[in-house]
């Protein structure tokens, strides 16, 4: 966290990365269908293997079922101690550190830690081998994921933008910004929700979380429903609350009509999920101190205020 | 009315029970499906009645601070609005009758029912 | 109960032509279009906010006779028409879905 000019800005993102070592599987980082010996492969057989593929390491497996493992280590004592048309058995390491699939990558992590070894076989829940993960598989995974995650993140409208100077006041106490996407009934909801948490933490009187919140949803529904997306833009002044939304279109040919309590545009699909009566401008004209809305076919702005304080200022 | 009573005189299955399930008293009644049309209202302390098993509705309840929300027609909540109101402490109740059915119980309970 | 009982209670009929006084036999609340044409009874009165021509359509389906529009819903005229045209008479009422199905209850026990 960090305060800029008494602004608050929260920044979550590093709780993204936490999370994908803990979400992400073995079974999604390792190098599945590895190259193997058998136990009665020659150890020359396996130095092959490993020379062909540039692999430092092989696991043994005895039919389905892991056998033990094999490492340049064990190659060089062959050519030191024996014959290179030894059997693989005679050199293997057989207390093999494994995982299993299903683990979290966490898991791999703390074993690149805790042990020796480079690499690790996995196995699937018969035991059998399925891959083999080295520190720069878990490496890649962990960034892919992190890609896929923060662009998520990003869907999921919690990103802070840089504000538009235009918009903040001097004495602006919490300014926040959302992106909201057009058709998206799953996070539909979900910016009021953080708006009311943010107002409740702050003490401000029911009455008053009441109305920015039937403000907040409607919009935000708004810009669900009839819009191409958009931006909800909140500040918490001193004395009173401003919403703002900004869409990219596409428009609000009748402008009067759409002020009318009961006049929807919304299409039986959507009336389906609830939404469509009608009653969200004026709804949201209802319970504001200052209402403004502008509209043409490149998108649709409203503003709007609700002032703090006063008994006066709240029922119309 | 309290949620015992509506429990005790509807058939009905209790989905979720909300923080305040014992103590609430529930004094209005919100009967239908589109969620904005109940944030026109400004009665205090009711509960909805719909057929809509969206995350929605629980937001509706929670902007509302509504005291708890009855599926109709043995509707059950899609995963993520049982998760939501689990999580925002909103009880949530299905009962196998319709709306209309539904109203008249409560009716009756209230007082507007003979 | 009978659709004229319907103007007793104090609701305002929008609805022109003249038709049959049915019988009602049922009430159904609701505003979801889906849910109404696949459960609400047929004879019945539809008590919703869905104040659309859409619901005509649907009344025609299920066999319903009578729309009573809450809240004070206004009421296009295409959804009149369309009424008028299918023998559905429309309602009006400033009471809230809870209040008018309580209502029509006691007046289809009395």
């Amino acid at each position: 966290m960090g305060s800029v000019n008494n602004l608050l800005f929260v920044n979550d993102s590093h709780e993204v990365i936490l999370e994908s070592i803990y979400t992400v599987r073995v079974k999604e980082a390792m190098n599945a269908n590895p190259m193997r010996v058998s136990p009665d492969d020659t150890m020359r057989t396996a130095k092959n293997i490993m020379k062909e593929n540039g692999l430092s390491g092989l696991p043994v497996v005895d039919g389905n079922r892991l056998a033990g493992i094999l490492s340049l280590y064990d190659i060089m004592a062959c050519y030191d101690n024996g014959s290179m048309d030894d059997k693989v058995s005679k050199y293997m390491s057989r207390d093999v550190i494994l995982l299993e699939e299903e683990m979290p990558i966490s898991f791999a992590i703390n074993y690149f830690n805790k042990f020796k070894f480079r690499r690790f076989p996995v196995i699937n829940k018969n035991k059998e081998l399925t891959g083999m993960i080295t520190a720069r598989d878990l490496t890649a995974a962990m960034l892919n994921n992190i890609n896929k995650q923060l662009q998520k993140y990003d869907k999921l409208n919690m990103r802070l933008s840089d504000p538009d100077p235009a918009d903040i006041r001097s004495d602006t106490v919490i300014y926040r910004q959302f992106i909201v996407h057009k058709y998206d009934f799953e996070n539909a909801g979900k910016v009021t929700s953080e708006i009311k948490k943010i107002l409740k933490e702050r003490g401000i009187k029911q009455s008053i979380i009441r109305r920015v919140s039937i403000a907040a949803y409607e919009l935000e529904i708004n810009l669900v429903v009839h819009s191409d997306g958009g931006v909800l833009i909140f500040q918490l002044l001193p004395d009173a609350i401003m919403i703002k939304t900004q869409d990219k279109g596409p428009g609000i040919p009748d402008l009067e009509k759409a002020l009318t309590d009961g006049f929807s545009t919304a299409s039986e699909w959507i009336r389906s999920q609830g939404f469509g009566a009608g009653m969200g401008l004026p709804n949201v004209k209802r319970v504001s101190n200052d209402f403004q809305i502008s509209s043409d076919v490149t998108g649709t702005e409203v503003k709007i205020k609700i002032n703090l304080g006063n008994e006066e200022d709240e029922s119309k | 009315m309290t949620f015992k009573e509506i429990v005790e005189h509807i058939s009905c299955e209790i989905i979720n029970k909300g923080n305040d399930f014992d103590t609430a008293v529930i004094e209005n009644v919100s009967a239908g499906d589109m969620m904005s049309e109940v944030l026109v209202g400004d009665e205090d302390n009711r509960i909805l009645v719909t057929a809509l098993t969206t995350d929605q509705v629980v937001r509706t309840a929670d902007i509302v601070e509504a005291r708890g929300v009855i599926l109709i027609n043995g509707k059950r909540p899609q995963t993520s609005m049982k998760t939501l109101a689990e999580e925002s402490g909103l009880t949530l109740i299905s009962t196998k009758n319709n709306m209309f059915t539904t109203c008249i119980e409560l009716g009756k309970l209230i007082g507007k029912c003979k | 109960m009978k659709v004229s009982d319907l103007e007793a209670l104090g609701y305002t009929r929008e609805t022109k032509k003249e038709m049959e006084d049915f019988e009602i036999k049922a009430g159904y609340t609701g505003d979801l279009l889906s849910d109404v044409m696949a459960n609400a009874p047929s004879d019945s009165i539809l008590i919703t906010i869905q104040a659309h021509k859409n619901t005509i359509a649907v009344a025609t389906l299920a066999g319903i006779r009578a729309i009573l529009v809450c809240n004070k819903r206004a009421i296009p005229s295409d959804m009149i028409e369309a009424a008028d045209g299918n023998d559905v008479a429309i309602f009006k009422t400033a009471e809230s879905q809870f209040e008018a199905s309580a209502k029509v209850a006691n007046k289809m026990m009395a």
